[in-house]
């Protein structure tokens, strides 16, 4: 019974998630109040219903329910019970209930919490939300019902979670995601409702922001979490692949970036309103573009079971419908009035404006590195290529380190006209970041390199402007002052990070019996022992690793039999400045075991400076004039309709 | 500059975005329809010797010679293959084409298990525990299901469960041309 009243509940989602749409849109067009406190309600109803189904999938996974077909592909019942529960979402099917139900949060978050909100505007919002989660409902239940029965040959054992996802990190990282990814749906339907509205003004921009902020936090710390797992997890030591889902991943954030810049702009100076909206609405177009690429099987054909040509289609029909709509409604409503600003000097809405710049050809270059391939097979007839690390390199090292110059005069920059003496006084800064870059790579890792010193004079130059002038305005910040600085130098240790880890991390592949060591950059590696173990649904070789005599490392190899997968578990000692890190390969004849052992500096400061990037940008959206905004803007509002 | 922007620059987006909807649209059809491109299509079927499941006694790629045939690779561990197998008993009730299996990396009691508790399909039962055969056939993972003709020549291949739709829409036109 319970997976029928699952199914039965999230019919009942999908009913409310209609009834959003109408309610909200009809309210908003005649202005009345009770249609959209109706479609509040809704939303509340929504919340509960798609929360409930989740549940009941979930229980279905506790207790093992094979005749579910979902759960028979997905579980075992030898798997411990907390990875019963994220496999929930280890699949096409379960995942995409957890959008929907991320969606239904979302909605009711901005039903309940942006309630100061003229009536048109929140209607229009919460009417395209639950347009957007209808859409997805119906999609879900048509051609990826996670509780379709598997009757009447119901099999007494489930083929297991796929085991690299059997991880901590697994279990938060694509919940995290997908907050991001929904999230910029609020952004989108803000600039719908912009469009329906046609009014747009700095109140509009005020009234967005903490919700694209909001989603942006969640993106970041969703792709720092993958990126993590990649590197411990995968077994190789990289932390970004430029494989097609982290790139899906990677195209919204990089807009969202720009989005969160332009709608500064928009906000204070009335700037780029046309390009903000369209920002908003691209932004969540490449998060639907994200999730085509990654669930139809266009890309990533690893098992084609998961394929199913009828989901693909109608992915491809939402995104057409989603964002077909929204930009021809751009082409016909958007403003032609430009805003009259000049911004040609050195002004901060020149740096926003170069900024933005620079992200957008960040953005249009991964697309082309990713749909190139696939043009490739089409012209040739079925020739297979794929496009790697050095074609994505070559365009973004240049590309991130003209933005990290831009990046340092943030702050010093003013709305207008930026006055030379803090320029001159910023490039005293640039010239002492300069040759500290050119010391310090050398005094810590006895090397000279190009890219290095650069990233790391420019990354000096960002701290060091964004300190002096927190230090500076010490009295008057506000949490949006001190979000921005600390997200900026958050950046900063990343590209630290990267350069350090990508130019001077140190590798070595060797075969090595017990007893043998290995040396990597004056370290001794020796393996003392190697261990057969058993785990819950896994056996396991588990090596012993002495280094210097000092740490202990256990690297594994762990074979999934219910799946026929070996995954190797990497064992990692870190600190601060760097990651020794071992992974154990193929047992070799006569007792020899494959081993690869690598140093890899700073690597741990990529995904520090993500996290510092998500947390300043939650402190951000606090900033009280979020909050305090609503009479003013109420009243100017009123006076422009 | 003027201060008013022409509206055909805000068509712009639509049909940038018009351009890449085309474009996933044709990536997704190529990868639909060529979604593992199999080298061996118009192959012979490669050489092998195998037990035969039940028998113990030797099959070789000669026992698929005389009539058209479907050669569906299966294990008991297969989720999937369980899911599929009701469309084959269907198949062999209609007694549309022989069906072999091959047996996949399995272990021999649970194969037997899983075709007394199921029914058994098929005409004979390849057995492959080492998977040598799946090597030299390409194969990804289990299900997959091959066409061979009666000159045991291989006509098509797909991957994933059979169903009804997808054997008539893809099966039955090149048996219905090869006769």
């Amino acid at each position: 019974m319970i997976p029928e009243i699952g199914l039965f509940i999230t019919a009942l989602g999908l009913a409310c998630a209609i009834g959003i749409a109408v309610t909200g849109v009809w309210g908003a067009f005649h202005d009345r109040d009770q249609w959209v406190s109706m479609s509040i309600r809704l939303a509340k109803l929504q919340f509960g219903a798609l929360a409930a189904s989740f549940l009941l999938l979930a229980l279905c996974f506790l207790q093992d329910n094979f005749s579910v077909l979902y759960v028979a592909n997905n579980s075992n019942t030898l798997l411990p019970w907390y990875y019963k529960i994220s496999a929930t979402w280890g699949a096409h099917e379960g995942s995409f209930l957890l959008v929907t139900l991320i969606a239904a949060t979302w909605t009711l978050a901005v039903a309940l919490r942006a309630n100061h909100l003229p009536v048109d505007v929140h209607g229009y919002v919460l009417g395209t939300l639950g347009l957007l989660n209808a859409m997805f409902l119906v999609f879900l239940l048509s051609s990826s019902n996670p509780f379709l029965r598997l009757v009447p040959n119901v099999p007494v054992q489930g083929a297991d979670l796929n085991p690299v996802l059997q991880d901590p990190a697994f279990i938060i990282h694509p919940p995290i995601l997908f907050i991001g990814y929904i999230g910029f749906a609020v952004a989108f339907s803000f600039g719908i409702a912009a469009l329906c509205t046609g009014k747009l003004d700095s109140a509009w921009a005020r009234w967005t922001r903490p919700w694209v902020n909001a989603a942006w936090v969640a993106l970041t710390i969703g792709i720092a979490l993958g990126s993590w797992w990649a590197y411990y997890e995968l077994g190789w030591g990289g932390w970004w692949f430029w494989d097609p889902v982290e790139n899906a991943s990677f195209m919204p954030w990089l807009a969202g970036t720009a989005l969160i810049h332009s709608l500064a702009a928009t906000e204070k100076r009335g700037a780029f309103k046309n390009w903000t909206i369209l920002l908003a609405l691209l932004t969540f177009t490449l998060s639907l573009v994200g999730a085509f690429l990654v669930r139809s099987g266009v890309l990533t054909s690893v098992h084609a079971f998961a394929v199913d040509p009828q989901r693909g289609l109608f992915l491809l029909g939402i995104l057409v419908v989603t964002t077909g709509c929204a930009l021809y409604m751009y082409a016909v409503r958007a403003p032609v009035i430009r805003s009259r600003i000049q911004y040609w000097d050195l002004s901060r809405e020149l740096l926003l404006l170069i900024n933005n710049a620079l992200l957008v050809v960040a953005v249009v270059t991964i697309m082309l590195g990713t749909l190139y391939p696939l043009g490739y097979e089409w012209f040739t007839g079925g020739e297979k290529m794929s496009v790697g690390g050095p074609y994505f390199n070559r365009i973004f090292v240049p590309l991130m380190l003209l933005l990290t110059a831009c990046l340092a005069l943030a702050p010093i920059s003013r709305w207008k006209n930026t006055p030379m003496v803090l320029i001159k006084r910023s490039l005293i800064l640039l010239g002492g970041s300069a040759v500290v870059a050119l010391v310090l790579p050398w005094v810590l890792w006895k090397s000279l390199n190009f890219g290095v010193a650069c990233t790391f004079a420019l990354a000096l130059w960002v701290a060091a402007t964004h300190v002096v002038s927190m230090w500076k305005q010490r009295n008057s910040l506000t949490l949006g002052n001190i979000g921005m600085s600390v997200a900026h130098v958050g950046f900063a240790i990343a590209i630290v990070g990267v350069a350090v880890t990508s130019a001077f991390s140190k590798e070595r592949d060797a075969r090595i019996e017990v007893g043998d060591s290995v040396t990597v950059n004056a370290r001794e590696y020796e393996l003392v022992a190697v261990e057969q173990t058993q785990g819950p649904n896994f056996n396991s070789s588990k090596a012993h690793f002495n280094i210097d005599g000092q740490w202990d490392l256990y690297p594994e190899r762990r074979y999934y039999p219910a799946r026929q997968t070996i995954t190797t578990e990497a064992a990692i000692s870190s600190d601060l400045f760097r990651d020794l890190y071992i992974s154990l390969g193929e047992p070799i004849e006569n007792g020899s075991w494959g081993v690869r052992v690598q140093e890899k500096p700073l690597v741990r400061w990529i995904w520090f400076g993500a996290f510092v990037m998500g947390i300043a940008a939650l402190v951000a959206a606090f900033d009280k004039r979020y909050r305090r905004l609503s009479k003013r803007d109420l009243r100017n509002y009123a006076e422009d309709s | 500059m003027s201060p008013r922007t022409s509206r055909l620059l805000l068509v712009v987006p639509l049909v940038g975005f018009a351009v890449l909807a085309l474009a996933l649209a044709i990536g997704f059809d190529v990868g639909r329809h060529d979604i593992h491109p199999s080298s061996l299509i118009g192959k012979p079927f490669p050489d092998f010797t195998l037990p035969d499941l039940e028998s113990g006694a030797d099959k070789s790629q000669n026992d698929l010679l005389g009539q058209p045939r479907l050669v569906n690779v299966w294990g008991s561990w297969c989720v999937v293959c369980r899911f599929e197998h009701s469309f084959f008993t269907e198949l062999q009730q209609r007694d549309e084409i022989s069906i072999v299996g091959i047996n996949y990396k399995d272990q021999e009691s649970d194969a037997i298990d899983w075709l007394v508790a199921l029914g058994n399909p098929f005409d004979f039962i390849i057995v492959d525990f080492e998977g040598d055969l799946g090597v030299d056939l390409g194969v990804y993972g289990a299900p997959e299901t091959f066409l061979v003709d009666a000159e045991g020549v291989i006509l098509y291949k797909h991957v994933g469960p059979l169903s009804q739709s997808i054997w008539e829409e893809d099966f039955q036109p090149l048996i219905v041309g090869k006769q």
